[in-house]
């Protein structure tokens, strides 16, 4: 089964100063798995995934992407593996078109030609087709959200990470964000930080608990939901 | 690509022929190798995002490339062309350090302000004989007079002044312009603006962000090097003046009056400008660097997209107002108008 993992974090530290934002985390993501992330806030969720996406050098640990070691590589870097990463507050390029955005996304490695037929078929997976020629500083929250899903999907990346994507949603909203996450699971690899605990439990098969910048648990949704130590986490008591 | 190629190169050709019947041709071969410096800080600053405040240190030297290869090697295309390299591999370099160095947007107009101070103090200390660079002495204060300028490839005595020397830059202007626009509507030039509107997206899209600002900033400093060639030939002098801050600034003024986020306005905010410059310069009675002073601040207030987007809004008001083919008010131009990426379109 060793084959079959595609991601691995050994050991994984980041301080900042003298604040230890991750404690020696293991994790492991295997091929085509979804897995959440969860925590309550300054647990480390977000520390962890900016570790992932290069955004933030850890201070001691590795990271292994398909065998390659990726410590201290830059954000382009990690993308150009194949990797899609969505923020939290939607990273978009404001002033260009909802197309626009897919298409320079899309045309990284891609002809024009094969760009254009890549963001046709993303805005139908997404539907945002209708809103593909406006500006997306003129879009609400959630349709920003989906643009940003779309720019991320556009890249045709294997694993796709994604940092609380049913933030400031609608129910409808939530439900379409499913949907897609659903569709792009048949093909991809997904980490998603999310504190809507719904949301977790309708998609979400594994579960990995961050508390104080250590994993606390990692294991099935249900184990998960049932544990009395994350349930003591996320109403504040002390374990 | 009619839009983009043949629209801009006939305006330009039939403005090429017009204006030296409005305005005498040596004020405008000043105001075209201005134009040119704006345009070169508009593609960086404008479409990608860079504010290079030392602009005008890439005009000097592209100036003082073109001087000092005339003098050693007495033929005026080879230092043309040096002109235009030195300035770009200086630029290459030093961008090379600023944008792996991760400098932030405030530190990078700091840098490339003290550079070009640097240039001008270094230029201006430059006088004794041991500045010299071949045969081509620097000159200090007095800079560097005296150097071959440009002539007919075919025929060295025939020179190119006066008239002829404005059309030979006014067609570099068009050239330059018409491969910029033909830049940005490749996947380059659409690139470059994705990442001044938001350099993380385009990071973790998988572009080499750093790799893309040193292109942009070298090719700034090309066509930053080819106005200051053409103002070689047309001050026959360079000066430690051209690298001042005055000159710096004054560039970032044209871009901002012109409208920054196009290449019309640059060009624009140069001629009016610079002409403007040259007026008051025939006049003792207000100092014309507080009119300057006056006329950017009310640019800011009354146009803050500049004088050239505000030029296209009442052109496109006028284009509304007629009746359409299909009886409306031409209501669908304006819903098209709004979907389009305004950096691609308005020039």
């Amino acid at each position: 089964m060793a084959s079959l993992v595609e991601l691995e974090a050994n050991q994984l530290c980041m301080h900042f100063g003298g604040v230890r934002a991750l404690d020696n985390v293991n994790f492991t993501l295997r091929r085509q798995e979804l897995r959440c992330l969860i925590g309550p806030n300054g647990a480390g969720k977000s520390t962890f995934f900016k570790c992932l996406a290069g955004m933030l050098n850890p201070t001691s640990g590795e990271i292994r992407i398909r065998g390659q070691h990726t410590n201290g590589w830059h954000p382009h870097q990690i993308a150009r593996l194949g990797i899609g990463i969505k923020t939290q507050v939607p990273s978009v390029m404001n002033s260009l078109s909802v197309r626009e955005n897919l298409w320079l996304a899309a045309v990284r490695g891609n002809s024009t030609k094969q760009a254009d037929n890549i963001v046709a078929q993303i805005m139908d997976q997404v539907s945002i087709a209708e809103l593909s020629s406006q500006s997306v500083e003129t879009l609400a929250h959630g349709k920003r959200q989906l643009v940003e899903l779309g720019i991320v999907l556009a890249g045709q990346p294997w694993l796709i990470l994604l940092d609380e994507p049913a933030a400031g949603l609608t129910a409808e909203e939530v439900d379409r964000m499913i949907d897609v996450i659903r569709e792009i699971n048949r093909h991809a690899a997904l980490i998603i930080v999310e504190h809507d605990m719904h949301f977790v439990r309708r998609i979400a098969e594994q579960v990995t608990v961050f508390n104080q910048g250590q994993v606390l648990i990692d294991s099935n949704v249900d184990e998960v939901m049932n544990n009395q130590a994350v349930r003591d986490v996320y109403l504040g008591k002390s374990l | 690509m009619v839009r983009d190629v043949l629209l801009p190169i006939i305006i330009g050709m039939v403005l090429m022929l017009i204006l030296p019947s409005v305005l005498d041709s040596y004020t405008l071969t000043v105001l075209t190798a201005y134009a040119m410096l704006a345009l070169s800080l508009g593609f960086i600053w404008g479409y990608a995002g860079i504010l290079c405040f030392g602009q005008a240190a890439f005009f000097g030297l592209g100036a003082y490339a073109y001087a000092i290869a005339a003098i050693n090697f007495g033929t005026p295309w080879g230092p043309f062309f040096i002109a235009i390299i030195i300035p770009a591999i200086f630029a290459a370099v030093f961008g090379a350090v600023l944008f792996y160095g991760r400098l932030s947007d405030v530190y990078l107009a700091v840098v490339t302000l003290v550079m070009t101070l640097i240039l001008f103090k270094f230029m201006n200390s430059s006088a004794g004989e041991i500045y010299k660079i071949g045969k081509a002495r620097l000159g200090g204060y007095n800079g560097i007079p005296g150097f071959e300028t440009l002539s007919l490839p075919w025929d060295p005595s025939e020179y190119l002044y006066d008239e002829s020397l404005f059309y030979f830059a006014f067609s570099l202007l068009i050239l330059v312009y018409v491969l910029l626009r033909i830049c940005l509507q490749r996947p380059m030039g659409r690139i470059l603006v994705g990442m001044r509107e938001n350099e993380q997206r385009a990071e973790l899209m998988g572009y080499d962000i750093r790799l893309l600002k040193t292109i942009a900033f070298t090719i700034g400093a090309a066509i930053a090097g080819l106005a200051g060639c053409l103002y070689a030939n047309w001050a026959e002098i360079v000066t430690p003046s051209l690298f001042s801050l005055g000159q710096s600034a004054e560039t970032i003024i044209w871009v901002i009056v012109g409208g920054a986020g196009t290449l019309t306005g640059p060009i624009l905010g140069a001629a009016v400008l610079g002409f403007t410059k040259f007026l008051l310069g025939q006049q003792s009675v207000i100092d014309n660097t507080l009119v300057l002073g006056v006329i950017l601040i009310l640019a800011v207030l009354l146009l803050p997209r500049g004088i050239f987007p505000f030029l296209v809004q009442i052109w496109q008001a006028l284009i509304r107002r007629l009746p359409s083919p299909g009886g409306g008010r031409g209501r669908h131009n304006q819903n098209n108008r709004k979907q389009q990426p305004d950096s691609y379109h308005n020039g």
